[in-house]
C-alpha cells in the first residue's frame, strides 16, 4: 500500500527527461512489440499523471495525428513504394505509366506484405515519437517548462508563453464568435458555422497576444541587469559567431571537407560564450523552484533507461517482420523489461495539484442579500 | 527619494491621422500616498493617460508623445516599461487577458522574479500579497479557473510584489459586482494609507471609487487641456457625476459630498421635505408571460450552475438580474436565448422551447446581446452590417437600418463598427438584433465600459421596448443603472433564485445592491435623484 501522498507537480525536467529517453527508444528500436508497448505506456501515464489545464489536453490531440501518420506513411508506401520484389503480394495497384524523365518513380504496382510492415514500422515509429513529445508537454506545464530554462533563453520563454496560450485562446475567440452568430440566426456548426471566422479568430488571437507582450513588457520581462553597453555588444557578436560557425560546421562536416571540425570547435566555443555573456545580462531568480527528489530521479531514470538500453541492444535484435512481433529473444525481453518499467512513474510519481478547472470556486464567506 | 514621485511637463499625445491630439498641456506632480481618479466620457483618452505612466505609451502602443513624463528621475522617454517595472505596477482592463503564468501563485511571483529579489525576500513578498488581498485559499487555483473579482484581486497582488511606488489601474471594478468592487477599492485604500503607495486608476463608475480619491483629473476630450483638482471642486461643474454628487449639486448641499457618509449628514432638510411623500410608482402593466422557465438546472463538470431555477418574464417589464460574479447570470441568458441546453426543468420562451428551434427562427423570438457586443458585428461598416442582417434574415431592405436608427439614430454609416465608440457599438448590435422583432430581448452587462451619457441613453431605449411590449431581462452589476431601469429585480445565488421581486424592495433589504441615493435616505424608499426632482417638482441637476 502506497501511503498517501501530497499532490504536487513533478519537475518539468524529469517529464522532459523521461519522454525523449522513450523518444530515442522508439527511433533506435526496429520492433513492433517495443513500439506498441511505448505507446501503452505513454499513454497509461498520461492518463493517470496529467493534470487538468487547457495545455495538458495536447496528448489527446495529438493522438489522431500519430494514426494519420502511420495510415499516411502505408498508403504512400503502397503507392510509390520501391519495389524490392521481396515478400508475397498482398494486392495490385495498377501502374501508372510514367514519362521517361520521370524515371525511377514508379505509381502503383505490386504492394507487398514486406513493403506494408516495413511501412507500418516507419510510420509507427514517427508516431511514436509524436507521442513523446505529446506526452511530456502534456504532463509538464510549459509555464514550468520555460522557468526551469536558462536565463540566457529567457527571450525563447517569452515566445512560448506566447505561442502556448494563443491556440487555447483562438479556440475560445472562435466559440464565442460562433454562438455570437446563432444569435444573428446564422447556423453556428457544420461547414456554414466555419464561413468567415477565421479573421475574427486571428484578429482575436493576436490582439491578446499583443496585450500579453505588453503585460510581460509591464512586469519587467528582459530586464536588462547592470551589463555595460560594450559587454551587451560583445554577447550579440558572439552569438552571430556561433550561428554562422555552426553553418559553416554542418556544410563542412557533410561535405567532408577539412575546416568542418575547426568551424564546428568555433561554433560550440562562440555558443558558450554567447550564452554566459547574456545570461548575466538577465538577472532573475525563482520564486519556490520545483525540488528534485525520489520521484524525479526515479522518472527520468526509467525514460533514459529505455533509451540507453535500445541504443545498446541496438536495432536489429527483435527483427523486422510481422512474424517477430510476439518473438523476443534473450536481450529483447530485457528491452520489453525496460519499456515496461518506464510506466513507474504512473505510480512513483505524485498526483499532480493544479486545480480542475470545473471545481468550484471557494465560496467566499460574505452574505449576498441579506433578507429581512 | 527627493522631489515628487510622478513628474509630467506639458505632456499631450497624438496619433498619427488624427486631426487633434487625445489630449495636451498636463502639467501634474505625484506625491507618495495619494489616489488620483481620472474621469472622462468614453474615448477621452484615460486608458492613453494611465499608459503614458509606465512608458506603455509610446514604447507599446505608438503614438507621439510630447513634453515629458519622469517617474523617481527616470524618463520614460529612455526608459521602456521592463525597466519602470521596479516602480510602476500596471494592471490592465480585463487583467484575466494579461496573465503570464498558469498558475496563481507563480503569477503573483512573476514580477518579482523578474526585478531578481532573492529567493528568501521574495517569498516573503508573495506569501504578503496573497494575504494583503485575501487570495491564500487560491494560491494553487489555475488563473483560468478564477471569477472575475478574484483575478482583478490577483492581477493586483501580482503587481504589488515588485514593491512598486506608483500603482496603475484602467477600470478595476468595471467586472466586478458591487460587493466584489468594494473589497478591491477598499484593499488600494488599505495600501495607499498603510504604506504610501500611490495609486492613480480610471472608473467610469464613479459612485464607487470617488471618495476615496484624492484628486481627480477630468480629461474632457477633444484635445484639450486635462483639468486637475480636489475631487469636491471638480465634480461640481463636471458634466459627469455619480448620483450622490448629483443629489448635493440638486440641493445645493456644501461641501459638495463625496461619500454616503457625508451625504447622510447633511441630507437632514431633504429628508423633512420628503416625509409626506412616496416616490411615484412607476406605471406597469405586465403584459402576457413570455419566457416562463420552472426548475431549470445547468451542470457544467459535477457542478450545478443553475440549480431549480423559476423566472417569469412579463411583456412589458424590464428585470434586472443581478448577483456576484459567477452566480450562473450569463448561463441563465444563454439558456433564454437557446445558446445551451438546460439538463433539467422546464423553459419556454414564446411558446416554444428556444434549443428546439432552428437559429434562424429563435431569434424572431428572443435577441441577445452579450457581454462584448462586438462579437455580434462583422460588417466591414455599418450599412454593410445592416445590409447583412437583412439579406441573413430575410427581412426586407432597410428594416435594420431603420431598426439601428430607432435605437441610435445618426450612425455614420460607412464607419467600421470597431471605430465606433463603445456606447455606439452597444446600440448598433441591439438595432440589428432587434431587427427580427423579437418580444424577448436579454442584456448581458450592457454597462460595462459605458460613460453616464451612454447609460442614460440605454435606460431610454430599453425604457422604450418595454412600452412596446417586450419582455426585457439586463444582467448586471450595475445597481445604479437597475434602480433606475428596473421594475422587478431577480438575484441569483449560486444557480439559485434569492430574491425575486420589485426593485425598490430588494435592494433596500441588500446594503450591496442598494444605489447610493438609497442610502443615503435609507429607510425612505428612494432610489434615484430623478424620482425625488419629479415628487419635489424640481429641475434635477441644478440648484434647487
Amino acid at each position: 500500500m502506497i501511503a498517501p501522498r501530497a499532490a504536487r507537480p513533478l519537475h518539468p525536467g524529469a517529464w522532459w527527461a523521461w519522454s525523449l529517453g522513450l523518444a530515442v527508444a522508439a527511433s533506435t528500436t526496429r520492433s513492433p512489440a517495443v513500439l506498441i508497448l511505448l505507446a501503452a505506456v505513454l499513454g497509461v501515464v498520461v492518463t493517470l499523471r496529467r493534470p487538468d489545464a487547457p495545455w495538458s489536453r495536447s496528448f489527446s490531440a495529438l493522438v489522431p495525428l500519430a494514426l494519420a501518420l502511420i495510415a499516411l506513411r502505408v498508403v504512400v508506401a503502397a503507392l510509390f513504394g520501391a519495389r524490392t520484389g521481396e515478400g508475397s503480394v498482398l494486392l495490385r495497384i495498377p501502374q501508372i505509366p510514367l514519362p521517361d524523365w520521370a524515371a525511377g518513380v514508379q505509381v502503383g504496382g505490386p504492394v507487398t506484405d514486406v513493403a506494408v510492415g516495413r511501412a507500418l514500422l516507419s510510420g509507427g515509429q514517427l508516431a511514436v515519437l509524436v507521442l513523446c513529445v505529446a506526452a511530456a508537454s502534456s504532463l509538464a506545464s510549459p509555464y514550468r517548462t520555460v522557468r526551469c530554462l536558462p536565463a540566457a533563453l529567457h527571450e525563447v520563454g517569452v515566445a512560448v508563453t506566447v505561442a502556448v496560450t494563443f491556440v487555447p485562446e483562438a479556440v475560445r475567440t472562435a466559440s464565442a464568435i460562433r454562438e455570437a452568430r446563432a444569435l444573428r440566426g446564422r447556423p453556428s456548426s457544420g461547414i456554414a458555422g466555419l464561413r468567415g471566422l477565421a479573421t475574427p479568430v486571428l484578429e482575436g488571437a493576436l490582439e491578446r497576444s499583443l496585450r500579453l507582450a505588453e503585460s510581460l513588457d509591464s512586469r519587467g520581462y528582459g530586464r536588462r541587469g547592470d551589463v555595460p553597453p560594450r559587454v551587451h555588444a560583445l554577447g550579440s557578436a558572439a552569438l552571430l559567431t556561433a550561428l554562422v560557425a555552426s553553418g559553416a560546421a554542418a556544410y563542412g562536416l557533410l561535405g567532408g571537407a577539412p575546416y568542418g571540425v575547426v568551424a564546428a570547435l568555433v561554433a560550440g566555443l562562440a555558443a558558450v560564450l554567447s550564452l554566459r555573456i547574456s545570461g548575466r545580462s538577465v538577472v532573475r531568480t525563482r520564486h519556490r523552484p520545483d525540488p528534485w527528489r525520489v520521484p524525479e530521479s526515479v522518472t527520468a531514470a526509467t525514460g533514459v533507461l529505455a533509451g540507453v538500453l535500445s541504443v545498446l541492444i541496438g536495432s536489429d535484435a527483435l527483427g523486422i517482420g510481422p512474424s517477430h512481433l510476439l518473438g523476443p529473444t534473450g536481450s529483447a525481453a530485457v528491452l520489453l523489461l525496460a519499456v515496461l518499467a518506464a510506466a513507474l512513474p504512473a505510480v512513483v510519481a505524485p498526483p499532480p495539484s493544479l486545480s480542475s478547472p470545473t471545481t468550484p470556486a471557494t465560496p467566499v464567506a460574505r452574505p449576498l442579500v441579506e433578507v429581512s | 527619494m527627493n522631489g515628487p514621485l510622478v513628474r509630467l511637463d506639458g505632456v499631450g499625445v497624438s496619433y498619427e491621422g488624427a486631426e487633434a491630439p487625445v489630449w495636451s498641456g498636463l502639467d501634474l506632480t505625484l506625491d507618495e500616498g495619494e489616489m488620483v481618479l481620472v474621469v472622462g466620457p468614453t474615448g477621452s483618452g484615460k486608458s492613453t493617460l494611465l499608459r503614458t505612466l509606465n512608458g506603455l505609451v509610446p514604447h507599446a502602443s505608438g503614438g507621439t508623445l510630447h513634453g515629458r513624463v519622469t517617474v523617481c528621475g527616470r524618463s520614460t522617454r529612455t526608459h521602456p516599461p521592463r525597466e519602470l517595472a521596479d516602480l510602476v505596477g500596471f494592471v490592465p482592463q480585463d487583467p484575466a487577458g494579461a496573465f503570464v503564468a498558469d498558475v496563481v501563485e507563480d503569477e503573483i511571483a512573476a514580477a518579482a522574479e523578474n526585478l531578481a529579489v532573492p529567493p528568501v525576500a521574495l517569498r516573503r513578498r508573495v506569501e504578503d500579497a496573497l494575504d494583503l488581498l485575501g487570495l491564500a485559499d487560491l494560491r494553487s487555483r489555475a488563473v483560468g479557473t478564477l471569477s472575475g473579482g478574484q483575478a482583478q484581486r490577483v492581477a493586483v497582488a501580482a503587481v504589488l510584489t515588485a514593491h512598486p511606488r506608483l500603482l496603475v489601474l484602467d477600470e478595476p471594478t468595471s467586472a466586478l459586482d458591487p460587493v466584489a468592487a468594494e473589497e478591491v477599492l477598499s484593499s488600494l485604500a488599505r495600501l495607499v494609507s498603510d504604506v504610501g503607495l500611490t495609486v492613480v486608476l480610471a472608473e467610469h463608475r464613479l459612485e464607487r471609487v470617488v471618495h476615496h480619491a484624492d484628486r481627480v483629473i477630468v480629461l474632457d476630450g477633444g484635445g484639450a487641456t486635462p483639468r486637475v483638482g480636489p475631487p469636491a471642486v471638480l465634480l461640481g461643474t463636471s458634466p459627469v457625476v455619480p448620483p450622490i454628487v448629483a443629489l448635493g449639486r440638486t440641493f445645493g448641499w456644501e461641501p459638495l459630498p463625496m461619500s454616503v457618509r457625508e451625504a447622510r449628514r447633511l441630507s437632514g432638510p431633504l429628508r423633512e421635505r420628503l416625509a409626506d411623500r412616496t416616490p411615484a410608482a412607476r406605471t406597469v402593466l405586465p403584459g402576457e408571460p413570455l419566457v416562463v422557465a420552472r426548475g431549470l438546472r445547468r451542470v457544467l463538470g459535477g457542478r450545478a450552475v443553475l440549480d431549480g431555477v423559476d423566472l417569469t418574464l412579463y411583456a412589458g417589464e424590464v428585470t434586472a438580474l443581478m448577483g456576484r460574479n459567477g452566480a450562473g447570470k450569463s448561463t441563465l441568458l444563454a439558456l433564454l436565448a437557446g445558446l445551451r441546453r438546460p439538463d433539467g426543468g422546464r423553459l419556454s420562451v414564446c411558446g416554444a422551447e428556444p434549443t428546439s428551434r432552428k437559429p434562424v427562427d429563435r431569434v424572431r423570438d428572443v435577441a441577445l446581446v452579450p457581454q462584448d457586443p462586438g462579437l455580434l458585428l462583422y460588417g466591414e461598416s455599418v450599412a454593410h452590417e445592416c445590409a447583412t442582417a437583412d439579406h441573413e434574415g430575410g427581412l426586407s431592405t432597410g428594416t435594420t437600418a431603420a431598426s439601428v436608427a430607432r435605437v441610435v439614430p445618426g450612425l455614420p454609416e460607412d464607419r467600421h463598427p470597431r471605430d465606433l465608440s463603445e456606447g455606439q457599438r452597444l446600440g448598433l448590435a441591439l438595432g440589428v438584433v432587434l431587427a427580427a422583432a423579437p418580444r424577448v430581448v436579454l442584456l448581458d452587462e450592457p454597462t460595462r465600459g459605458l460613460d453616464y451619457p451612454g447609460k442614460e441613453r440605454l435606460v431610454e431605449v430599453l425604457r422604450g421596448l418595454a412600452v412596446d411590449g417586450h419582455a426585457v431581462l439586463v444582467a448586471t452589476h450595475d445597481v445604479e443603472l437597475a434602480a433606475e431601469l428596473a421594475d422587478r429585480t431577480v438575484v441569483l445565488g449560486d444557480g439559485e433564485v434569492v430574491a425575486d421581486g420589485p426593485t425598490r424592495e430588494v435592494v433596500h433589504q441588500s446594503p450591496g445592491f442598494a444605489p447610493q441615493v438609497s442610502k443615503v435616505l435609507s429607510p425612505e424608499p428612494w432610489m434615484t435623484v430623478a424620482e425625488i426632482t419629479a415628487a419635489l417638482d424640481l429641475v434635477p441637476g441644478g440648484v434647487g
